[in-house]
């Protein structure tokens, strides 16, 4: 292919956000080249541990230990990682980043087409005005330049696409969307719901709202309750790149996918304040090629689209790329996650499930909502999310002492309902809470990322108010042996990604305006999670996309009028 | 989509079977017949195949000279050791005598049969979770002991377990 190949649009990354960027603007008539990192990955084909059953995995699918502690000292920390999925993360001894003494953080990242969208964890909520405002009342960070009702439609555009099933709940602060037919809850979590319920009127539990399908859409078949989602699913039941969004763009005739092309860098015309070219490295050979388009999309994930920008450095503009506000790499946000508690439910014995459900419970924030003068010690608010199963022979088998055939009775029982209450919570948008570009650099010579993310004063003071009310809530619902959690994990280990590239009004303080382009660049868009000015407590992906396809519109638009 | 027609998807998607690499043992034949005569203790034959019949021996030997760092594999060979410097006919006497020794041991939360072991866990502690995870892994037990169902088809919460009897593969 050669640098004379012209293309309307690059998208860089084929995840959550880039098959979205590919969808809507080649859908909208573009010729889009979408770069991925990664080695693809075919829909069905590619998912070669599909159903795949224990036995047939090599040692039954423990961990490979040489080369987990060797390539995946950090990929393996993901819950979900395992012989099934490990074929889906990157090498970290390929690809190191850095951690400084003191400050680790779990970089989750996979290396394939379609990105964490095949691995991902699929709830999916609206933000609303609570967060849209949340800056502006507060005073951290910078004032979104959007609100609910701009992106409002986008929200709906988003889930009748990727097809999610819900419950429509009517609350101000986790607004309903298009819904599928919700999941069902098991006998426990309805016990737990209406225990909670009760005790707390204002609190409302629900089933998590999933992108996941109840019913067939389009080629799409519905949830066959397999279970482990993240190996892949020839059905398409659940939304990934590959099963929903890159078929559409494919469709089109107008997308050229090239994997195995990790994006070095942009490269930007000062004179016409356009990005003219992206620079990338073929991950196989280390060849280096530049492409050129008229509009450039980075979707390669909060953190690494703020590394390209940053690596895109120049004599005018040594700090990186669209960084004149001198926020590029500042301000990232991820969940306060981890802290919660576990605990049994006793009054269930003998009931019992049939069929997986990839889902969990959901509840949502019930604190610092608006119109309320808040009796707290800290701002913002957080969300739970709960798993309520049986616990299986595998966990159970060691508190059963003894051996022999009483041994083999005994397991033969499930053990007791086990509930886990999981906190997800705000982070607050800081300066200093940052990613730069180290001078060590990886195998092909682009400088590493240097992490330096700390949760503060008022993530660990909601810490405590997680704590506090998980437990509390659990003795409501007649819990017994609960155990409380109080550390929480490593940044990081959510997933739950923001900033490096704030959306804001003022080109002074921020690098995108509210259509996700770049103050610096008009030609350059920004729709993952590096545009995020907060961090809600609301997983954030559906919010990634809707603002990747309302984005993909503003530039389709702006390209016609001749503005770009 | 119908079920025909998703099961003929997730037959035609299904890929190659990794299998793991033979190799040479690290337990001399006596170690080898007093590995499968423990670990049939510890599952055996009911009204289900027990452990020799699930081949769980040969994963246990497997995960013994392959996978075990050496501080496993010493733990583990000292215990065939002294179960193999007691008299063949009390073998479930010398068995009890080891869960006893073991009786203080607390495994770290979250204990699984899956997951990364403690690697200075007691020999009957290591023995049980081999024979336990071997077992209940394997085709055998899956589908006898087990019930496997990879595809449900749809997803009921409240089901009373009397109906069924087992518990699902994992």
């Amino acid at each position: 292919m050669s640098e004379s190949q012209q293309f309307d649009a690059i998208v860089v990354g084929s995840g959550i956000t880039g098959g979205w960027a590919a969808k809507e603007l080649t859908e909208k008539g573009l010729k889009v080249l979408l770069l991925e990192r990664g080695k693809d990955v075919q829909h069905r084909s590619g998912y070669t541990t599909e159903h795949m059953p224990p036995w047939e995995m090599p040692d039954r699918g423990l961990f490979e230990r040489d080369v987990y502690d060797r390539d995946y000292a950090v990929q393996s920390r993901a819950r979900g990682f395992g012989y099934a999925t490990q074929h889906y993360w990157i090498n970290d001894r390929e690809n190191p980043y850095v951690q400084p003494p003191g400050m680790p953080f779990n970089w989750f990242r996979t290396d394939v087409v379609g990105g964490r969208s095949l691995v991902w964890g699929r709830h999916v909520y609206r933000f609303s005005d609570l967060d849209f405002e949340a800056n502006k009342k507060d005073g951290h960070g910078v004032d979104w330049p959007i609100r609910y009702r701009d992106i409002a439609p986008w929200y709906s555009h988003v889930e009748k696409f990727i097809g999610v099933s819900g419950k429509a709940e009517g609350l101000a602060q986790l607004p309903d969307g298009e819904f599928q037919p919700p999941m069902a809850m098991n006998v426990v979590e309805q016990a737990f719901k209406q225990r909670v319920e009760t005790k707390y009127p204002e609190r409302r539990v629900t089933i998590g709202r999933v992108a996941v399908l109840t019913e067939p859409l389009g080629d799409r078949g519905a949830c066959h309750y397999c279970g482990p989602c993240a190996r892949g699913c020839s059905v398409g039941a659940y939304f990934s790149s590959q099963s929903s969004t890159l078929p559409a763009a494919t469709k089109t005739g107008n997308l050229t996918l090239r994997p195995d092309s990790l994006v070095e860098s942009l490269e930007y015309d000062h004179q016409k304040r356009r990005v003219t070219g992206v620079r990338v490295i073929d991950t196989r050979t280390g060849a280096r090629q530049k492409y050129t388009a008229r509009v450039v999309f980075l979707c390669a994930s909060a953190f690494a689209s703020t590394q390209v920008l940053l690596n895109s450095r120049s004599e005018q503009h040594p700090e990186g790329l669209a960084n004149s506000s001198g926020t590029l790499g500042r301000y990232i946000m991820v969940h306060y996650h981890g802290v919660g508690a576990t605990a049994t439910m006793p009054g269930f014995e003998g009931k019992y499930f049939y069929g997986n459900r990839p889902n969990t419970l959901y509840l949502p924030r019930f604190r610092n909502l608006a119109g309320e003068e808040s009796k707290l010690d800290f701002t913002r608010g957080y969300g739970f999310q709960s798993n309520t199963f049986p616990i299986a022979w595998s966990s159970y088998w060691h508190r059963v002492p003894g051996f022999g055939a009483e041994f083999k009775q005994a397991l033969r029982k499930p053990g007791p309902w086990f509930i886990f209450l999981e906190g997800f919570g705000e982070c607050l948008p800081y300066a200093d809470n940052r990613v730069v570009l180290e001078r060590a650099t990886d195998r092909f010579g682009v400088p590493q990322l240097r992490f330096e993310v700390t949760f503060r004063e008022n993530e660990r003071r909601m810490g405590a108010d997680i704590l506090r009310e998980s437990v509390d809530m659990l003795k409501a619902a007649g819990a017994s042996n609960i155990n409380p959690l109080p550390e929480p994990a490593i940044p990081g280990t959510s997933i739950h990604e923001y900033g490096g590239a704030r959306m804001g009004n003022d080109p002074r303080e921020s690098v995108l305006n509210g259509h996700n382009q770049a103050h610096d660049a008009p030609n350059l868009f920004i729709t993952d999670g590096a545009c995020m000015s907060s961090s809600s407590c609301v997983n954030p992906s559906l919010t990634f996309m809707a603002l990747t396809a309302r984005a993909a519109g503003y530039a389709v638009d702006q390209l016609k009028a001749g503005a770009i | 989509m119908n079920r025909r027609t998703l099961l003929q998807i997730l037959a035609l998607a299904a890929g190659g079977v990794l299998h793991a690499k033979p190799s040479a043992s690290k337990l001399d034949e006596k170690q080898q017949k007093i590995l499968a005569e423990l670990a049939e203790l510890i599952l055996p034959r009911t009204d289900t195949p027990g452990a020799i019949d699930a081949g769980v021996p040969a994963f246990i030997d497997h995960i013994v000279s392959d996978w075990y760092t050496p501080t496993e594999r010493s733990i583990f060979m000292e215990g065939l050791r002294v179960v193999a410097a007691a008299d063949p006919a009390q073998r479930v006497g010398a068995l009890q005598s080891l869960e006893q020794q073991a009786a203080s041991y607390v495994p770290p939360p979250g204990t699984s049969v899956f997951g990364k072991p403690d690697e200075r866990s007691p020999f009957f502690f290591k023995l049980k979770l081999l024979t336990v995870l071997g077992y209940y892994t394997s085709e055998v037990g899956s589908t006898t002991e087990l019930a496997f169902n990879p595809v449900p088809g749809r997803y009921d919460g409240n089901v009373d377990f009397a109906t069924l009897g087992k518990q699902w593969t994992s």
